[in-house]
């Protein structure tokens, strides 16, 4: 009691942020029951119906659920090949980079587009794949084809302008982990006559994989949740063959079918699959004997 | 050491795929803001739009105008940046504080309490609901509260204020502070990096957010910038909300000037702040 007491103004510092995760982040949580009920606004949590596994069974047998769902998979799969290694090789690059006028100057750009919405970036890219008005129309004149309504094309979209948007910003946490090498490491290799391509793979490269585990491992945590805001503002109908995700569907069936249990049970179905994914990850990283995430 | 050397074909290679990939984020950048501020006939006549050949402020002229609802959507944008950040700066830095405090009892519960929830949510339905049950809808208040604080830069603060010397509150107590005092006497005026960068982060997404705003806002006049922007561009549904022509080549020349509107502010801002983002605010994040 005593410490409690010593204490006090810390838990009074503590309660309005613990009041705000008990209500928006903890109240919501108690709505997995949503799932197991035929949810209405007007009957509220307390008094829709259950109907145990209705709306999972009917979420199953539906197509574009299915479709959402493998197409998440792939291109979260895509993406982790692409949008996961290539902020670590740019931040190699920057950190051979010695002249450092240049090197702030490309920090500055690089990270530049992280701060622009998704909104404003696809604004910007609807505006320049244009097939009459945009650099594309000048550039392929009358052969520009409309890239954003191509399903074929709409998967390499997303990669290419999430690379262009976050690749750069990516670099910062692994630059941050080579300022905190020291320039002993790389004397002393340098004296054992390490060249340079030796010393970015046995000091540099060492140096942050602690910190290239920790990012593998958060990422594979939000695979299945990555990009809405991305999709949602680049897709179309044409493309949903290739480009609808878990979460744009589950915001299409929520909002404009208002099938809210229906919506409710593909949320949670995603957020299980997260769970586990993320655990699996931290054990595989702690079966290697490496720190996992906790 | 390597200063010295002269530029080898390695360093040449490292070079220009960093001065490559920094053109290939400006380009896109760059034309947007020749178009914005291009006559109409330098822009029809122009093929590429690269190369800034004339000066008009006729589409900023008009914007500001409040044609479409612009001049308010930017009015109530910066209202929402600035409550929300005021909000989630007290909520998180207060918490962050009192969570770095390792001896505090009961800190490692309340601290998985926080952590839980970046790996588990409820999903958008109940979200949604819980909004509309608190009467939110239509009002400010949908659009800073629901995501006022973020775990990760509750976490970002928290080791910020953990790698501070103790020996500073401890010679704040001898003079007779209480923990309050030393927070707002001590530590936030050391704790500059940390605020910054982290106000702007929270200012960032508010100034960014269309999704809170298309979820919860249903009269025009409330609309932030970016809903209007998606409307506008994206949607393509200018005639309908807006009550003037898509047609003519100057609705392009429109839409990039609110473009401009939309991003500039954040850019004018973010370098300023860049140099904040150092090791251990960063490399904090991810280590816990």
């Amino acid at each position: 009691m005593k410490q409690i007491a010593k204490y006090k103004y810390f838990y009074f510092m503590l309660i309005p942020v613990l009041i705000w995760y008990a209500i928006f982040c903890y109240v919501p949580m108690y709505g997995v029951v949503m799932a197991f009920q035929d949810f209405t606004m007007s009957k509220g949590f307390f008094h829709s119906p259950f109907v145990g596994l209705k709306h999972f069974e009917a979420l199953f047998a539906e197509e574009d659920f299915w479709r959402a769902f493998w197409n998440t998979i792939i291109i979260a799969l895509y993406r982790l090949v692409t949008a996961f290694p290539i902020p670590i090789m740019i931040a190699l690059l920057l950190n051979e980079v010695r002249h450092l006028k240049f090197r702030k100057s490309v920090q500055t750009i690089i990270y530049l587009p992280h701060f622009i919405s998704w909104v404003i970036v696809a604004s910007i890219f609807i505006t320049f794949f244009n097939p009459e008005s945009g650099l594309i129309a000048a550039i392929f004149k009358d052969n520009a084809q409309d890239i954003l309504t191509n399903p074929e094309l709409f998967r390499h979209v997303l990669i290419s302008t999430d690379l262009w948007k976050e690749a750069g910003f990516g670099t910062v946490i692994y630059i941050a982990a080579m300022a905190g090498i020291s320039s002993e490491q790389y004397e002393a290799a340098t004296i054992d006559g390490a060249g340079r391509w030796a010393l970015v793979r046995h000091v540099t490269l060492p140096g942050i994989s602690g910190v290239i585990l920790i990012m593998f491992i958060l990422t594979i945590g939000k695979i299945l949740g990555w990009g809405f805001d991305q999709v949602y503002n680049f897709y179309n109908p044409l493309v949903y063959s290739t480009g609808d995700i878990l979460d744009t569907y589950i915001f299409r069936t929520a909002l404009s079918d208002s099938k809210f249990s229906f919506a409710a049970a593909a949320g949670i179905l995603k957020s299980l699959i997260c769970v586990v994914l993320l655990v699996g990850a931290n054990r595989m990283a702690k079966a290697m004997g490496r720190e996992g995430i906790y | 050491m390597s200063i010295q050397k002269r530029f080898s074909m390695a360093d040449i290679f490292i070079y220009l795929m960093l001065a490559v990939g920094s053109l290939l984020i400006l380009i896109p950048l760059w034309r947007i803001l020749v178009i914005s501020f291009s006559s109409q006939e330098v822009y029809l006549t122009d093929t590429y739009n690269l190369i800034p050949k004339s000066f008009s402020l006729t589409e900023y002229k008009r914007a500001f105008g409040n044609i479409g609802g612009i001049a308010n959507a930017l009015f109530k944008t910066v209202q929402i940046t600035a409550l929300g950040t005021a909000l989630s700066m007290i909520l998180t830095s207060l918490g962050a504080y009192a969570l770095s405090k390792s001896d505090l009892p009961g800190r490692n519960i309340i601290f998985r309490f926080l952590i839980f929830t970046m790996f588990f949510s409820g999903g958008l339905v109940p979200f949604y609901v819980l909004v509309r049950n608190l009467n939110l809808i239509d009002t400010i208040w949908a659009l800073v509260l629901p995501t006022a604080v973020s775990t990760y830069n509750l976490i970002i603060m928290k080791n910020y204020f953990s790698s501070l010397p103790p020996s500073l509150e401890e010679a704040a107590k001898i003079d007779g502070y209480n923990d309050i005092q030393i927070l707002f006497k001590i530590i936030i005026p050391i704790s500059a990096p940390v605020f910054a960068a982290v106000s702007l982060f929270y200012g960032v997404a508010l100034w960014n957010d269309y999704f809170l705003a298309t979820l919860f806002i249903n009269s025009n006049d409330r609309f932030p910038l970016q809903v209007i922007l998606r409307q506008m561009i994206i949607q393509d549904m200018v005639t309908a909300e807006v009550g003037i022509s898509t047609t003519g080549s100057n609705m392009e020349q429109f839409k990039m000037a609110c473009i401009v509107i939309g991003m500039v502010p954040v850019l004018l801002i973010y370098p300023f702040v860049q140099k904040y983002f150092t090791k251990g605010i960063m490399l904090g994040a991810v280590k816990e």
